[in-house]
């Protein structure tokens, strides 16, 4: 579990890699949202699903088999008409056929289960857990799956009890934790081959992330192109400061009043109650950042801190 | 009106977008009420297809997020879409859901009135981290540079290509000007945009 652009569908994907690498092990990345709505997804569905990428790793494919791919697709396709009939038992049957089937070259699978987080349903997402996940778990499938943040909190804290682990992405706090300062820059030195990056600007990117990795990638995207607007040669912090501007701006578009005055309660005293749903979206846009590591400390994106000090606060 | 994007007129936009390496690279176009959105779509396209020397796909009046991410798919080079302005809030959360379909290989800007921009930045978090700092406010008849960024850039430009001014402009009138969009830019801030056809 982790906030927007904290690097879930990354993580996933270097697990299934790694995986990969061992040798005997069927590590099967699916990204559910490609085939259903997320909050549509049924047990039934994610079965097909898995049946489907399962089968698709088969060298030669049994005509048995052949006839549970067809259902599967049938099941997933977009139709006016309902199902009739819940197919869970036939669809846990044919997965377990192909699965069967697959282990003859892997002995293990894995499968890495993308896109869950997408469900605002909680109460669908506990069925999931307790229905088709549970069923694949039983057929001896390992899995790792994106859940959603909320699930975290309530009596929804059941499903995750499911699991043998369950592992927050937290947002790395740049200004508290100099390793978590360390690991972000040595993501862009990673990435930054050419050194275009000035040693002032990557620090100040590292800085005006917030410790949100894809808002790292942003700005220096960003800083790269006033550079190159500018004919310069390398990004200099005065490019960084332009693209924390501009992304500043963006975060401060179509807020209200109400919301200006919570984030200048942020800024100035570092206090955040959520109250209402308008609160909770400052947090779900970024706007406003929880750190968790040590204590939990909430601050604004560090592209507002400037942007709000120049706008008078309201009494 | 708390803040805004920065202002620009299609050509800037254009040449900022066309500049980025194109994978899963994203644009907003934000227009003031009274602007034609499709208008401001069709004058971006022709500024990147003049920087870019690609044609750029218009996608024009996607019914809702899952039509539009078919259409974006079927779509192999840079996209600009419009025509999204009457979507209800709730698509934009399910455009949000389905943001894996949207993972595309090329540019795509999205023309929005400030609604409907508002909307995705409220309903869609996930996919208007995209975006980035890749956030526009159109400015009609904007000039690209002011005159002191213009010969700034110009100064660079010839460094960068060792040739003059006089030189850009008789080896683009023979047609024998390399495609780089760096040229092309260079004809527009040297007036000279009527040469990008040959």
């Amino acid at each position: 579990m982790g906030g927007v652009g904290s690097g879930k569908t990354t993580q996933l994907l270097v697990a299934r890699d790694r995986l990969v690498s061992t040798g005997d092990v069927s590590a099967t990345y699916i990204d559910v949202s490609l085939h259903v709505e997320p909050n549509q997804v049924t047990s039934s569905a994610l079965l097909a699903m898995v049946g489907l990428e399962l089968g698709s790793q088969l060298d030669s494919i049994p005509p048995k088999i052949i006839d549970h791919l067809n259902e599967f697709s049938n099941h997933l396709a977009p139709s006016e008409e309902p199902w009739h009939d819940d197919p869970f038992d036939r669809f846990s049957q044919g997965v377990d056929h192909i699965a069967h089937a697959l282990r003859v070259t892997h002995p293990h699978h894995v499968l890495l289960v993308d896109s869950l987080d997408r469900m605002t349903d909680l109460s669908r997402f506990a069925n999931l857990i307790e229905g088709g996940i549970s069923k694949l778990r039983e057929l001896g499938a390992g899995i790792i799956l994106i859940g959603p943040l909320t699930a975290l909190y309530g009596i929804r804290r059941t499903a995750l009890d499911r699991f043998d682990r369950s592992w927050h992405l937290p947002t790395v706090d740049v200004q508290n934790d100099a390793a978590g300062h360390a690991f972000l820059l040595g993501v862009l030195r990673a990435r930054d081959a050419k050194s275009l990056l000035t040693d002032a600007a990557a620090t100040q990117l590292c800085t005006y992330s917030g410790g949100v990795l894809r808002d790292l990638i942003a700005l220096t995207q960003a800083a790269g192109e006033e550079a190159y607007v500018d004919g310069a040669e390398r990004v200099e912090a005065g490019h960084v400061e332009l693209a924390a501007e501009i992304f500043g701006r963006k975060h401060l578009f179509a807020i209200d009043s109400q919301q200006l005055a919570v984030l200048q309660r942020v800024r100035t005293k570092g206090t955040f109650v959520q109250t209402s749903e308008k609160d909770l979206s400052l947090l779900a846009t970024r706007r406003v950042l929880e750190y968790t590591n040590g204590h939990a400390r909430f601050a604004v994106h560090p592209t507002l801190e400037k942007l709000l000090a120049e706008i008078p606060e309201v009494a | 009106m708390i803040s805004e994007p920065k202002r620009m007129g299609a050509a800037e936009a254009a040449l900022r977008l066309m500049a980025r390496r194109g994978r899963g690279d994203w644009m907003a176009v934000v227009v003031e009420p009274g602007v034609d959105a499709q208008t401001v779509a069709e004058e971006l396209a022709r500024e990147m297809e003049a920087i870019g020397d690609v044609t750029v796909e218009r996608v024009l009046g996607a019914r809702d997020p899952e039509d539009l991410s078919t259409r974006l798919a079927s779509a192999t080079g840079p996209v600009v879409s419009a025509g999204l302005d009457d979507w209800p809030a709730e698509e934009w959360a399910n455009l949000d859901r389905l943001r894996s379909r949207y993972a595309r290989e090329e540019r795509t800007a999205l023309v929005l009135c400030r609604a409907a921009f508002d909307n995705l930045l409220q309903e869609a978090p996930n996919f208007s981290s995209w975006l980035g700092a890749s956030v526009v406010m159109y400015q009609p008849n904007a000039s690209y540079l002011d005159e002191e960024g213009r010969q700034r850039r110009l100064a660079t430009l010839r460094a960068w290509s060792g040739l003059t001014d006089e030189e850009t402009i008789t080896r683009a009138a023979a047609g024998t000007l390399p495609a780089e969009p760096e040229f092309a830019e260079w004809l527009v801030l040297l007036g000279r945009g009527d040469l990008l056809e040959r």
